[in-house]
């Protein structure tokens, strides 16, 4: 019946995974596109779980804590996933290379393998941010074939960029 | 992907990328020029072009940085800018830039290098594009290149992400398997459970990091403490000024106090083999330290600071050297020996042995040790009060020793030999008391000792002993003894367990020490860095059981053997020792057989049984059932370490069938503990 009525209607689910290092800013993103507005996080434990309603798509985003710790974790959430949303923390050039490497791991892994991927640059109005393509080359994205992916510029806590982002993974959903 | 680049051509951007102007690396137009290889209609092709061009630029910095430019082509512009890199109209553009005939004359070295490395990674590397490898080869068998430069992985791609096995989180399969299906679920309530498992594991994890955080911390520690001790005490001398000595005895404390802590963390530490061992050998390392700090520095210290203290009147009982673990004991006793109120019974246990250790030691010695003049009261009449004063070190009691052989009565046996004097401070550990030549007769040797001990104390004690003592039944055994031939230097001081002239001994010294006679200074007592056991030996009959839990060692076959642990230690002055009985019971109706049990124990430490009570068990009577076969054990166990021995066990059930165990004996009560039970 819910079937019938998004066909009807023209409405769609994707299901988002967010990922990327502690502290690179999933879970204010996260908040941000559900409530409009910056919440005031902690490092999250787990991971939450949020639908986000973008134009005619309901996007069910989960947000998974990015802990070194808790990393290993993240493949239990691969399952049924079509869009990966990786963020990256732009003022932490230090840590760009362990970015790069969760990166490479999930997106090569065979149930990712037709997810396409959206590199939020974060924390793009700090001083010293890395700009998108010195991140597109610092992710090693150029040599990414078997993946649709864009970098987009962002700045959680004032939103911009979000809605960039979303837009583009909504496109892609028209497309499929 | 490149932003505001739109404009740009790929001519203008590696103009822009390559610029003399360029301080360093300009990544963004190197990265927008990768966007146009990958973009354009033919971006390989031209690409390759452009940058042959560049890279053969006269200019140095135009050429390294097009070498940059193209290092990040060949990593970020997939298979079809690899397909171009591998073809001949490039590859012979950069052979030009080395090969002498070309330009290579004219070319930079470091260029040059620069094009040897990444040729050289992309015939290792991209093994697709032969070519590459044929140049390389071809380079090198025309003496352009002589040797491989080294094989740098990051100039081909970028490195293939590292394998993920770190799931240490979830170990436990059950609770991976639950995540996993609360994660599948849409059920909020399931998604809740999910979050508060992984919460719950985090938590178990992170507790266990701050367990290996302390763990370190504590170990840490130890060995900063070790360190700086062991320093010090290599620097030391004799003249070292107190204040030195003192900050060395504040490390010995913080040593001693982190000891338990060790302890603690042994316990504690069950999963991990190689931090146990780590706790081990920081404790071996500790105890090490301790062991040479008392006997270097604690020695001289106490001697100083007492000196400071009190009046030299007081000062030969206060130099004593003394082992911690017995310190308190020795005080006790000096301060009964001053107040000489209450009756010598009162000692007991860990002090009262030790005459006879001297005995043992020196069966055929006469007047070294004073202890001794008690056994020859009549040959002897040395007052040795010019050493008394300090006999911390082995050099002032060979100084006594020297003095003894002139004032020796000649008619006893050969005077001992100097290494057995040097054995002999470790060896009497009870102050020795100046005495009188008690007017016995010349006893035999040994022969008549309970006697003289009973009436030298009667005498000192001016008054009839209460007890009698029970000097026949260890008569047999001193005889045994005085045969026992003196141990070498290195041999600790052992002595066979008899409890009763023990106390005998004890209560001999006691009284005399109301003579005004400043005792002699204490030596350290003896515990042998090897642990040897070789001369222990413990009576079945002398050893009082502890309440530790006993352990069962074996059960198999209607065979049980239990071993119990003895409340004392073998020999008191062996505080590393701990006595076992070993029980074997038979509930099998058939005789057991040739039963033999064997033990062993690692290296540091030393285990010995004791001949069996029997080698064989009758048929298991339930009306009259047969005493256990027994065996002593006794472990010796100087590093302080968690016991663990090996067993082996042999017997017979019937004829045919001989078995043969083994295994592992844990459950031994705390070293700590030992001579305490």
């Amino acid at each position: 019946m819910g079937n019938y009525f998004q066909k009807l209607f023209g409405g769609k689910e994707m299901r988002i995974l967010m990922l990327g290092l502690d502290a690179a800013g999933k879970t204010t993103i996260l908040y941000k596109l559900k409530l409009g507005q910056p919440v005031t996080t902690i490092p999250t434990v787990g991971f939450n779980v949020e639908t986000v309603q973008f134009k005619n798509t309901k996007f069910n985003v989960w947000d998974v804590g990015g802990q070194d710790k808790i990393r290993p974790l993240w493949r239990h959430y691969y399952t049924g996933t079509q869009g990966l949303i990786f963020v990256v923390d732009c003022s932490d050039e230090d840590r760009i290379e362990e970015a790069k490497d969760e990166l490479h791991r999930i997106i090569n892994d065979r149930e990712m393998r037709d997810a396409v991927l959206l590199v939020f640059a974060n924390k793009q109005d700090l001083p010293n941010a890395l700009t998108p393509s010195q991140i597109t080359h610092k992710l090693g994205l150029h040599g990414m074939t078997n993946h649709q992916w864009k970098v987009q510029p962002s700045c959680a806590t004032t939103g911009d960029g979000l809605g960039e982002g979303m837009s583009w993974l909504h496109s892609l959903q028209k497309k499929s | 992907m490149a932003v505001n680049m739109d404009e740009e051509t790929m001519e203008t951007l590696l103009n822009k990328a390559t610029s003399s102007l360029n301080r360093e690396e300009d990544w963004e137009y190197i990265m927008g020029f990768c966007d146009k290889v990958n973009n354009d209609i033919e971006g390989p092709q031209n690409s390759t072009r452009l940058l042959a061009h560049k890279i053969q630029s006269p200019q140095e910095k135009e050429a390294l940085q097009a070498l940059s430019v193209l290092e990040a082509c060949v990593k970020n512009c997939g298979e079809l800018f690899h397909k171009e890199l591998g073809k001949y109209r490039f590859l012979n553009e950069l052979i030009k830039v080395v090969s002498p005939k070309y330009l290579g004359t004219k070319t930079s070295e470091q260029v040059q290098k620069r094009v040897i490395s990444l040729l050289y990674a992309w015939s290792v590397g991209l093994t697709d594009q032969i070519k590459i490898r044929d140049a390389y080869q071809m380079l090198k068998k025309q003496g352009i290149i002589t040797d491989d430069p080294e094989f740098d992985v990051s100039l081909i791609s970028n490195p293939p992400p590292p394998r993920d096995d770190r799931d240490n989180l979830f170990q436990d399969e059950d609770k991976k398997k639950q995540l996993e299906r609360l994660l599948r679920s849409t059920r909020p309530e399931d998604l809740q459970a999910a979050n508060r498992l992984i919460k719950n594991v985090v938590q178990e994890d992170e507790a266990k990091m701050d367990k290996l955080r302390r763990r370190n911390k504590t170990l840490e520690e130890v060995n900063n403490n070790v360190r700086v001790l062991n320093e010090m005490l290599a620097q030391f001398k004799p003249e070292t000024p107190v204040t030195n000595m003192q900050t060395m005895k504040e490390i010995y404390d913080g040593c001693q106090k982190l000891r338990p802590t060790l302890f603690r963390l042994a316990s504690d530490t069950d999963d991990d083999e190689t931090a146990l061992m780590d706790i081990l050998r920081a404790n071996d390392d500790v105890s090490r330290v301790m062991q040479s700090f008392e006997k270097l520095v604690q020695p001289r210290l106490t001697s100083m600071t007492d000196r400071k203290g009190d009046g030299a009147a007081s000062e030969p009982a206060e130099s004593s050297e003394q082992k911690p673990d017995n310190s308190s004991n020795m005080l006790d006793l000096a301060g009964l020996s001053l107040q000489s109120t209450e009756p010598p019974s009162v000692q007991t246990n860990t002090d009262t042995y030790k005459p006879f250790t001297a005995f043992e030691q020196q069966p055929t010695s006469n007047g070294v040790d004073e202890n001794l003049l008690l056994s020859f009261p009549s040959t002897n009449t040395v007052t040795n009060s010019a050493a008394t004063n300090d006999v911390n070190s082995l050099f002032s009691l060979d100084d006594l020793m020297a003095n003894i052989p002139s004032s020796t009565n000649t008619t006893q046996p050969a005077p001992p030999t100097l290494p057995v004097m040097s054995s002999m401070p470790v060896t009497s550990s009870a102050p020795i008391p100046k005495l009188p030549s008690p007017p016995q007769q010349k006893p035999q040797l040994f022969s008549d000792l309970g006697e003289v001990s009973r009436n030298m104390m009667e005498q000192s004690l001016g008054r009839k002993l209460e007890e009698s003592f029970p000097a026949p039944v260890t008569k047999p055994t001193l005889n045994d003894l005085s045969n026992i031939n003196i141990p070498p230097k290195s041999q600790p001081p052992q002595s066979v367990e008899l409890p009763s002239l023990g106390n005998l001994g004890m209560t001999l010294i006691e009284p005399t020490q109301q003579n005004d006679t400043p005792p002699v200074a204490e030596p350290v007592p003896s515990i042998p860095a090897d642990g040897s056991l070789a001369d222990v030996f413990v009576a079945l009959e002398n050893i009082r059981p502890s309440t530790f839990t006993p352990v069962t060692v074996y059960d198999n076959n209607s065979i049980r053997i239990l071993m119990h642990f003895a409340k004392d230690h073998a020999i008191p002055s062996r505080t590393d020792t701990l006595v076992a009985v070993v029980s074997m019971l038979s509930t099998r109706t058939n005789p057991v057989q040739n039963i033999l049990f064997q033990a062993a124990a690692p290296k540091i430490m030393k285990v010995k049984l004791q001949p069996p009570s029997s080698t064989e068990l009758p048929a298991f009577n339930p009306i009259f059932s047969a005493p256990p076969l027994t065996q002593v054990m006794v472990v010796a166990n100087p590093s302080k370490k968690e016991v663990k021995i090996r067993y082996k066990l042999d017997y017979k059930i019937d004829d045919q069938t001989a078995i043969s165990d083994s295994g592992i004996i844990t459950g031994f009560p705390p070293c700590e503990q030992w001579g305490k039970l």
